[in-house]
């Protein structure tokens, strides 16, 4: 049942309340009302039993016909009628009380009751003096009450109680309504906080219940918004422990932006490892009114980081909500310094790497600089009588320097920190001079330029490079004649939209096996027993620097035996400008 | 080549740790009609450069004690004397983009001697071209930072190539006034490099998409028919142009 009632709406129960309040003292009323009729009528028929009794007593032996009950009835004053001992009527005062019927079955020696539309009629066995009965008297009179006998007591009693219950609910309803509003407006409000309208507020009205619901609902609001700043605050201070800008400079932010997020007086961050600086392991519990330092471990991957140590001011209070905040900081602080010092690591490892590479060339460059430089101007001073052994001498020095160029560029690629130099130019005699520069002489190289009217874009030391891998990829593995020919073309050989030089080198060697084209571009490949013994790099290096040029390098269609690379070039028409 | 020697042949101070290299190159440079001096080290070419002031250094990138980087630093906080940097590296390295703010130039290990004799007498052509080593605002919308090797365009940073600042800087030693074709490819390409005007052409082009707000209708960077070109200011109805402060009053801090 009051599982029931707490299931109705609010406002239901609200109105039920008010109905039953209300009809309590209605119901007591009536209940008084009905007791008091009860014991009236209890005293009333008492009385008519009493006279109806005299009457008899009275009238034995004598004639019972309607003489003898307007007698009788004038001397008592209440309506008489009398019956023959057979039940009928002999006579009555007057009509409109007395019912002129006996009850049935006839009140035997005694007397009989009955009430009957709001008259009570006594009914008395007249007996004579022999004992014998003679007849009948009925006594009738109005029913005793505090109404009219025309009107019912539990009727009216009904109708009161109906019209009473309905105005209750009528009235009820409206009050609940009334009384629930402030409810609804409260709820709507909630609502609205909850939807993060944060700077919503109640208003405060009177100093009653709802006034205190509606200020302690402010206060709450203030106290989201208070912890949504500071959430941002927190969220802020995380922003600025920039990893990528190295250890120094988390640990730098960190302490201001803590302070900043969190009021702290003072932020210090210590890191976990031996250099660490020893600290103190009794930390003194917070003494309300005095400023209070305590540490917050840091962890990352479960690792300790270090410690954070904050101070907070007398006056800051410190709830779990900001020790929440705190740990999410401390997280974020742990991830940032472990991160920093990966990268810290990283950018060392890299720096040690290019360092080495520098090196390694720069040890390996400066010698092959001054061998072919002086083997070059022997060569020119010995011009008179050509000798084959200098021109060997600086194009093999050439040759290494190359593939220790090639093993620095697979690192730059590797690392992406290639950044080629756009400039103009055309590749035809740059690779005219990448031939001359291999020494095979002029016999089997043929060099046919269509793209007159237009420029490359790119890096001419790179192309450069890539002339020179793919003309001594064609000379190890293929064939002379080498023919080599730069087109301009638009649209051709499925090119990108835009305008491309292309530079096809075919030579007239086996050609490349269908199966092995995907393995060719891979890095320390070489194919079949060519022994000529490169590093395996240089077509791979070749299509790194065209792709990071914007080009592509790929094996083309060959008309007949042998095998073409080609590569792809942004291409500059040629305009006065 | 304003600061030439009494005798008319350009000072050339080289400095490598390799003694071959550093002997072979004296040599030919000789040969080839130079003042030659040498230096082994860092620690020497300063003392070197206290006795006499050439008219552009050679350094080599990795030395022990005093790396080229770090002699090049020192001798353009003296005085902004060309530099060309000899380097087993090349572009795209970490040591390289610092070096292009300090270097006029530079010549990859191994290299063909004509190749760093080329670049010598392309530098040494830039002698002449006086332009402040500082920003050179030419407009609300186009400011030059050649030394930074960039342009800011409408607030924005663009890189310019080693060419294209090689060619800006004629172009601003002669703000205003015509520049032919035929200097401009000296200056912008080196004799190895078998420059015709139309790499000029297209470079150009180039350059007027990076630096023009409309590259068509180029406010800076003019055409004048069978000329040449030239650089100019943008009109400026404000009158609010910046002068750059201090520009040629300081002669150590003045001149490419």
């Amino acid at each position: 049942m009051r599982s029931a009632l707490a299931r109705l709406p609010y406002r239901t129960r609200l109105t039920l309340a008010m109905v039953g309040a209300a009809l309590v003292p209605l119901l007591a009323l009536a209940l008084a009302l009905g007791a008091l009729t009860a014991a009236m009528r209890g005293e009333a028929d008492q009385r008519l039993t009493g006279a109806a009794k005299a009457v008899a007593a009275q009238l034995s032996d004598a004639t019972l016909d309607a003489a003898t009950a307007a007698r009788v009835a004038a001397q008592i004053g209440l309506t008489v009628a009398v019956y023959d001992s057979e039940g009928a009527l002999r006579g009555r005062s007057d009509t409109t009380l007395a019912s002129g019927v006996l009850p049935d079955p006839p009140p035997a020696a005694a007397h009989a009751l009955v009430h009957r539309g709001g008259v009570t009629s006594v009914f008395a066995t007249v007996t004579g003096t022999d004992g014998v009965r003679e007849g009948y008297v009925e006594l009738a009179a109005l029913q005793a009450g505090p109404l009219s006998a025309d009107l019912d007591v539990g009727t009216l009693l009904a109708l009161v109680l109906g019209f009473g219950i309905a105005l209750a609910l009528l009235i009820g309803w409206v009050l609940a309504r009334v009384m629930v509003r402030p409810l609804g407006s409260l709820s709507a409000a909630v609502s609205r906080l909850e939807a993060g309208h944060l700077d919503e507020r109640l208003p405060v009205e009177g100093e009653d219940e709802l006034a205190a619901v509606a200020a302690s609902h402010n206060r709450l609001a203030d106290a989201l918004a208070a912890r949504n700043r500071s959430l941002g605050l927190v969220l802020g201070a995380i922003a600025e422990l920039a990893p990528n800008r190295g250890l120094d400079a988390v640990l730098s932010a960190a302490p201001a932006a803590a302070a900043k997020a969190f009021g702290f007086t003072a932020v210090s961050v210590s890191l976990a490892g031996p250099e660490s600086a020893p600290r103190p392991t009794v930390v003194e519990d917070h003494v309300p009114g005095e400023p209070w330092a305590f540490p917050t471990l840091l962890r990352a991957a479960g690792e300790p980081v270090g410690t954070l140590w904050t101070t907070i001011p007398p006056t800051r209070e410190w709830a779990q909500a900001d020790q929440d905040l705190l740990e999410l900081f401390a997280i974020e602080l742990a991830a940032g310094i472990r991160n920093a010092q990966l990268f810290g690591e990283v950018e060392r490892l890299s720096e040690t790497k290019s360092e080495f590479l520098r090196g390694v060339s720069h040890n390996l460059q400066t010698p092959l600089t001054t061998i072919r430089a002086i083997a070059g101007q022997l060569a020119e001073q010995a011009a008179a009588r050509p000798d084959r052994r200098l021109a060997i001498i600086v194009e093999q020095s050439e040759r290494l320097s190359r593939l220790v160029d090639q093993l620095l560029t697979v690192s730059r690629l590797e690392a992406g920190t290639l950044r080629p130099k756009i400039e103009v130019f055309a590749p035809a005699p740059l690779v005219a001079r990448a031939w001359e520069s291999l020494g095979h002489g002029d016999d089997g190289f043929a060099l046919r330029d269509e793209a007159s009217g237009w420029l490359a874009a790119a890096d001419r030391d790179r192309v450069d490079q890539v002339v020179w891998a793919l003309l001594d990829n064609a000379m190890k593995y293929g064939h002379p004649p080498i023919a080599v020919t730069v087109r301009a073309g638009a649209g051709m050989d499925d090119l990108p939209t835009g305008d491309w030089l292309v530079v096809t080198v075919r030579d007239h060697g086996q050609g490349i096996p269908e199966d092995d084209r995907s393995r060719v571009f891979e890095r320390f490949s070489r194919l079949g027993d060519g022994g000529a013994g490169g590093t395996g790099l240089g077509l791979s290096v070749a299509r790194g620097l065209v792709e990071a040029m914007g080009g592509r390098l790929w094996i083309a269609p060959t008309d007949g035996p042998g095998a073409t690379l080609a590569f792809s070039l942004p291409a500059e028409r040629i305009e006065e400008a | 080549m304003s600061a030439s020697s009494a005798t008319g042949r350009p000072r050339i101070l080289l400095v490598d740790d390799d003694p071959h290299l550093l002997v072979f190159l004296a040599d030919r440079l000789r040969d080839d009609g130079f003042a030659v001096t040498t230096a082994r080290n860092g620690g020497e070419a300063l003392r070197r450069l206290d006795e006499e002031w050439p008219d552009l250094l050679i350094i080599d990138l990795l030395m022990p004690e005093m790396d080229g980087l770090t002699l090049a630093g020192r001798v353009k906080e003296r005085a902004d004397l060309p530099i060309i940097v000899l380097s087993a590296i090349d572009t795209g390295d970490s040591k390289a983009d610092a070096l292009e703010r300090v270097a006029e130039d530079y010549i990859t290990k191994p290299f063909h001697y004509p190749e760093l004799r080329a670049r010598v007498t392309r530098v040494l052509r830039r002698l002449g071209d006086r332009v402040p080593r500082q920003a050179l605002v030419l407009g609300p919308h186009l400011t030059l930072v050649l030394h930074r090797r960039e342009a800011i365009v409408d607030g924005r940073a663009v890189g310019l190539t080693p060419t294209e600042v090689r060619l800006l800087y004629a172009l601003a030693a002669n703000l205003g006034t015509v520049v032919s074709s035929e200097t401009l490819l000296t200056r912008g390409w080196s004799d190895t490099e078998l420059a015709n005007p139309s790499y000029l052409w297209v470079t150009i082009r180039r350059l007027r998409s990076k630096i023009e707000v409309q590259a068509e209708r180029p406010v800076h960077l003019l055409t004048v028919r069978g000329v040449g070109y030239r650089l100019v200011p943008a009109p400026d109805p404000a009158g609010t142009l910046a002068r750059p402060a201090g520009g040629g009053s300081d002669p150590t801090a003045a001149g490419h």
